[in-house]
């Protein structure tokens, strides 16, 4: 245990110290294998533990006069903040801006966003007291930061004679008795989707001097809109487009995003309308290094990899006692208080002394995050171990170094934490602290995949049928729909007469009117997959509530005699109450935790689509399968392999039934396909597994409630002649494809911008333990029958689809690829967690299986 | 590809907020409670009454209320507003203007639901004033939404003519509720310009604490029976209106709107009349009313208007009552309405009134008799100067109290000793913790 040393002065000296400690053991190994003979082209070894180093070169600050058109009580303004030119990429979007096109500028940590929209904005105020701007964050915590920079701009261009510029914030903090105020008297509007969809738009004639004079909509932090939640925000903006039209508004939207593959496609999708792009950031850089640091293996033949934990603990120390300031960003709220713990624990400081080293994460009082963030800005917390809760653009400051414990999960999320570090000079460092999870050892094999790759593509579906028809009956309860209006592009009237039918409106004298005595937007969650969820109750001490579970988890971690753990307390649920969504809890002292065996039944559907492009069943009227599927056909990413042999193009339709006949797989590239399942899953069981050893110490019989869903999936059927021609017996086959089917949907999320739990994954007649979860150590097949022609399906873990199947299919060559690639490249003998699951549960032949398994399908697929 | 309709269907009823289910429209008997049910001649009823929105998706139906006709125990004509009516005990800033009695306009509305989000209307709006032959009921009626916009702009002619608009409840809900509307069809909001008396305040000063006021506190239609001697046969209750409203919508059936008429025209002739009641009370004083609840108001009316004898009258009154709680609160503003006049001695005895009644019972009357026992301890060191008696009232209220309320009576107690101990000349050592 040592104090910690103060900030040091100079910190590009010490952060080369640091790096060239860090690096020299990289040299030393590689030497060493060089000496040896096993060095092949930058790879030390088969698992060296510095797995990459870039160098990222500084940028030179690229610059643009203000345009002409800005006011010069503006100019002062900015002057007074010393600002006295602009960055290109800002000059770009305030023309787009100004001129009343829409925009979405590409901007990195620290490169002047905000001022892409506050100028603009700013400058219509100045020459129209009566326009309006409504901003929407996120997070309630990103508007209040926004505020205070707003709000003093507003007081610096009052104070040149620009008169007074209201800048509230209106959110569910907002005091009842305040909201009319800001009603009359706001300019700006800082609110969230959340308060637009439920507080906002339903009350639109409160807010009618808002909406006619509704000039400028910002959305920052535009690449959080994905999946669900984007879908939700797409079909909000379609409402906010038919309110902002009845009061005669057509407002110009101002975006800023992190950088993502598709930000201009994705500004589209959730706006409705075209987009301009400004992706050149003239904003300077200073030099950063980029290191992949991967745990040392210290059991090669269970593949057990020193913790990821105690490595980024050793990498953080490094950097902290040469007097730097840092950030560790963490995978979960539990390994952040883990971090938190060891860093404390590493540097005691003199008693009285302030916390240096500090925890973030949701759930933190807002005093408590301002007084940290504070801390971080004037450097006196050194380091902050935060969830993703930092990861967006809250101000800290610029930090020195940024460790991430795990890959966050997308390449984009992974850019932005580590833009966190970084100044406008100077150097700084990013380390990624891989983890045993497959798709970190898959980057820490394949660095390149990450440095070369584009970030991944935001996807969102505003057409999935739950979303939409949510926002439809909200949309008729704000303006009644005329019988020929139009959803933005979408022709609603076959969904209107459905809820005409159920009583939700009434068709008279050519409009929809609302019939309907609730407030529809109080039935719609934005955030969460659905609205129910679980309360965990602890009965220990009387009564009290210390958590909350989702819906579609409950079951798999709320069931009886789970362990449920909250801040690295335990529990123990001694009755899980299905039917009032409630599990009682009391606490426990053990030293094992709880994993459901969960089975889950796919039953296709509808096929859409398959590799031979046939969709079985009849075509539906375009526009209506378009709907049905949300299918816009924007597939992005690889184009699929279609090369099929001519055998398959006749190929008969499929049954929609008949599970097992879903492809006739004839051919030994195996069919991958993509459509409509119902999926039926049910907790079976739990496992008991020790902490730290991860033995299994017991098991448990359960008997819960099936749960259903349609959703969308892509699939793949392995040919009957495929699996027969394997020299294996029927249980290794089974673990065979079991390992495949485990190692593919760690690949998917890759691939995908999506995170592990939107996808879910089922073997058919497998059952599959902690399948739903990524990283989950286990993928045990049970003692079922495997089918002679398996399929293996990973589905949209969202009732309806969230659209990520069809471009899951599209890059069908892609994910067995990849997939090829992790269980090849993984140096365990015969199955690890980071491949096709641990040894021990998937079964001993799985990884040397499902390797010849891959093999058949891409040779057959590049014979072909 | 399923079908994309049975899929809608399946979700729609799935997620769906399960409809509330709408009865089939009860028989409506209305039986009056004195005389005839109305003047409007009902059997050639085809028509609803006079189109004002040119294709009849917004119909007015006028139907007066004959002077003599009554509504429970009095006659329509009793009801009207007389203009030196003492409206600014209950509110002064209404009753400012003098001429506020020539046109008043009772308002009430009905609604297809309590959200007030832009997808809830008004489909009933309905007013009701006194004219040289009685009175009148105009109810604009939306036979469809899309007249909306006709009845509001109807709507804002009867409040141009209007010199006071009273509603019930109106402040938090029929107006606001109205404004809404005039924003959403981006119209002049006309109830800026008319003052607005809501009755529902000044009803529950006079008549929350009434006898058997029971689980239905100070809805209209429980005042109506309680205080007016009116009782509805047959109303529909509230929570039916909008499903009755749809239904007709959907099957154009009238029926399922009749009742709800009525109930609105009830509720408008009963807010004149208890209005006028109020007033009525107000003005003939204590001596009028048939409950000391109501004169125990009073007086805080008049007290608060700075008629401080009619208020000590009405206090006096409202004492003589076997209530116990009801006659200490009276007693207690009586006695503060003393001290104030500095009638210290008056003051005293309604105190000493008020602990006599309160004794040692618990509750909110432990509460106003530990206030009787503080000022009566003030009176005799202050006033009387008479500290023994001054420290027997003082140990009552270290007895009853805690908290705060024991710390300031154990300080009282110590000053109090310490006086008896200056003037016997002598430390003594008992009384001094």
């Amino acid at each position: 245990m040592t104090s910690l040393p103060a900030l040091t002065a100079n910190k590009d000296q010490s952060l080369d110290a640091a790096l060239s400690r860090m690096l020299g053991e990289y040299e030393r190994a590689r030497r060493s294998g060089a000496e040896l003979g096993v060095a092949r082209q930058g790879v030390v070894d088969d698992d060296p533990h510095i797995a990459a180093v870039r160098k990222l070169e500084a940028v030179e600050a690229a610059y643009a006069p203000f345009p002409d058109a800005i006011d010069p009580r503006l100019k002062r303004a900015l002057h007074a903040r010393g600002i006295d030119q602009l960055y290109t990429h800002q000059a770009e979007a305030i023309a787009h801006a100004l001129a009343g096109r829409n925009v979405v500028a590409v901007t990195p940590t620290a490169s002047g966003k905000t001022l892409c929209y506050n100028l603009p904005v700013l400058q219509r105020i100045l020459t129209d007291r009566s326009a309006r701007a409504l901003y929407l964050f996120p997070t309630k915590a990103l508007a209040q930061d926004q505020l205070a920079e707003l709000h003093q701009m507003a007081q610096l261009v009052g104070a040149e004679g620009g008169g007074e510029v209201g800048v509230f914030t209106y959110d569910g903090d907002t005091p009842q008795d305040a909201r009319r105020a800001i009603r009359a008297r706001a300019h700006v509007v800082l609110s969230n989707p959340d308060m637009l969809h439920a507080g906002i738009l339903p009350h639109h004639p409160r807010w009618a001097k808002l909406f006619e004079n509704l000039q400028y909509v910002v959305i920052d932090e535009l690449h959080a809109y994905r999946g669900v939640f984007g879908s939700h925000l797409a079909n909000i903006l379609r409402r906010l487009h038919r309110v902002a039209a009845h009061y005669g508004a057509s407002p110009t939207f101002i975006c800023s995003s992190a950088t993502i593959a598709n930000p201009r496609e994705l500004a589209e999708r959730l706006i409705g309308e075209p987009v301009e792009l400004v992706d050149k950031s003239g904003a300077p850089r200073g030099e950063k290094y980029f290191i992949f640091v991967n745990p040392p293996v210290v059991n090669r033949e269970l593949g057990i990899r020193r913790s990821y934990l105690a490595e980024t603990r050793r990498v953080a120390i490094e950097f902290l006692k040469r007097g730097l300031q840092l950030i560790v960003f963490a995978q979960s709220r539990l390994s952040t208080e883990v971090l938190t713990t060891y860093l404390k624990d590493a540097f005691q400081g003199p008693p009285g002394a302030a916390d240096v080293i500090r925890g973030y994460r949701g759930g933190y009082l807002p005093m408590r995050r301002r007084e940290i963030e504070r801390g971080l800005r004037t450097g006196e917390v050194r380091c902050v171990v935060s969830t993703n809760a930092l990861e967006l653009g809250i101000d800290i400051g610029a930090l020195d170094v940024a460790v991430l414990a795990g890959y966050p999960g997308t390449i984009a999320s992974t850019w932005q934490r580590a833009g966190r570090a970084g100044r406008r000079s100077g150097r700084s460092a990013a380390v990624l602290v891989t983890s045993s999870a497959p798709i970190d050892q898959f980057l820490a094999r394949n660095p390149d995949f990450f440095f070369g790759a584009s970030p991944e593509h935001a996807l969102v579906n505003p057409d999935n049928l739950h979303i939409l028809l949510d926002h439809v009956k909200c949309a008729a309860f704000e303006l009644p729909f005329t019988t020929t209006e139009m959803f933005g592009t979408l022709n609603v009237q076959e969904i209107l007469s459905i809820l005409s039918e159920e009583g939700f409106v009434h068709s008279v004298d050519g409009q929809w009117q609302w019939t309907h005595e609730s407030y529809p937007a109080d039935a719609v969650s934005l955030r969460s997959v659905s609205s129910d969820n679980f309360v965990v109750v602890d009965t220990t001490d009387g009564e009290q509530v210390i958590g909350e579970t989702d819906f579609a988890s409950g079951p798999s971690t709320l069931h009886e005699k789970a362990i449920y753990i909250v801040e690295g307390r335990l529990f123990q649920v001694e009755r899980f109450d299905f039917d009032n969504r409630k599990a009682f809890v009391r606490r426990v002292d053990c030293d094992y935790y709880t994993d459901a065996i969960t089975y889950t039944k796919v039953t296709v559907l509808d096929t859409f689509e398959r590799t031979d492009g046939l969709a079985a069943g009849a075509p539906a009227p375009p526009d209506v399968a378009a709907l049905a599927a949300g299918l816009e056909n924007d597939a992005r990413g690889e184009v699929p392999d279609l090369d099929i042999p001519p055998a398959l193009a006749d190929s008969p339709g499929v049954s929609q039934e008949d599970l097992h006949s879903t492809a006739r797989a004839d051919d030994d590239a195996g069919v991958s396909c993509h459509g409509e399942v119902h999926v039926v899953s049910r907790v079976v069981g739990f496992k008991k597994i020790k902490f730290y050893t991860n033995e299994n110490v017991g098991s448990g019989e359960l008997d819960l409630p099936e749960q259903q869903m349609h959703t969308t999936a892509y699939w793949l059927t392995i040919p009957a002649h495929t699996m027969a021609a394997l020299p294996y017996d029927t249980a290794d086959r089974r673990d065979g494809v079991v390992g495949l089917a485990y190692a593919m949907h760690h690949v998917a999320p890759l691939l995908l911008m999506c995170d592990g739990h939107d996808l879910g994954l089922s073997v058919d007649g497998v059952s599959l333990e902690g399948a739903s979860r990524m990283g989950g150590l286990a993928s045990r097949a049970s003692e079922t029958e495997l089918s002679a022609e398996p399929s293996i399906f990973l589905y949209d873990n969202y009732p309806g689809g969230i659209g990520l199947s069809e471009p899951l299919f599209a890059m069908h060559a892609a994910l067995l690829d990849r997939t090829r690639e992790l269980i090849s490249g993984c140096p365990c003998e015969s199955g690890c967690p980071s491949c096709v699951g641990p040894e021990g549960a998937t079964g001993p032949l799985a990884k040397a299986v499902a390797s010849r398994l891959l093999d058949c399908l891409v040779a057959a697929r590049a014979a072909a | 590809m399923r079908d994309l309709t049975s899929r809608l269907r399946e979700i729609v009823r799935r997620d769906g907020t399960p409809r509330a289910p709408v009865d089939p429209p009860r028989e409506l008997t209305y039986v009056p409670d004195v005389a005839g049910v109305t003047d409007r001649p009902h059997a050639d009823d085809n028509t609803w009454g006079r189109s004002i929105s040119g294709d009849e998706a917004c119909v007015v139906i006028d139907e007066r209320y004959a002077a003599h006709r009554s509504h429970g125990r009095r006659a329509i004509d009793a009801y009207a507003p007389v203009p030196d009516a003492p409206l600014h005990l209950f509110d002064p800033s209404v009753a400012s203007s003098a001429d506020w009695a020539r046109r008043v306009v009772f308002f009430d509305i009905e609604t297809t639901g309590l959200s007030g989000g832009a997808g809830t209307i008004a489909f009933l709006a309905g007013c009701g004033w006194f004219d040289a032959d009685g009175f009148v009921v105009r109810q604009f009626f939306l036979a469809s939404p899309s007249g909306e916009k006709a009845m509001l702009a109807a709507l804002a002619d009867v409040f141009r003519e209007a010199s006071l608009l009273v509603t019930y409840n109106g402040r938090t809900f029929d107006v606001p509720f109205m404004e809404t509307r005039w924003a959403f069809h981006r119209e002049r909001v006309p109830t800026d310009d008319v003052p607005h008396f809501d009755l529902l305040p000044s009803a529950r000063r006079l008549w929350r604490r009434r006898e058997a006021a029971g689980d239905a506190g100070c809805s209209l239609s429980t005042l109506e029976g309680a205080v007016l001697g009116f009782h509805r046969v047959g109303d529909v209750p509230g929570f039916e209106i909008p499903a009755r409203y749809f239904q007709f919508l959907r099957s154009g059936d009238r029926t399922a709107i009749d009742g709800v008429l009525e109930h609105n025209r009830h509720d408008i002739v009963s807010l004149a009349a208890l209005m006028s009641h109020a007033l009525w009370l107000a003005s003939e004083g204590p001596m009028a009313c048939r409950e000391s609840s109501e004169r125990l108001a009073l007086g805080r009316l008049y007290e608060r208007a700075g008629q401080t004898d009619a208020a000590a009258e009405a206090y006096d009154l409202a004492a003589r009552t076997d209530d116990p709680s009801m006659r200490c609160d009276a007693l207690a503003h009586l006695a503060v309405l003393h001290r104030r006049a500095r009638r210290f001695d008056e003051a005293a005895v309604c105190w000493q009134a008020v602990l006599d009644t309160a004794g040692r019972r618990r509750g909110p009357l432990a509460v106003v008799a530990q206030r009787a026992a503080e000022a009566l301890a003030i009176h005799h060191e202050h006033r009387s100067k008479d500290v023994a008696t001054a420290r027997r009232y003082a140990e009552v209220l270290r007895r009853s109290a805690d908290g705060r309320g024991e710390r300031e009576a154990v300080h009282r107690l110590d000053r109090l000793n310490r006086k008896i101990e200056r003037s016997t000349g002598q430390l003594s050592w008992e009384t001094g913790n």
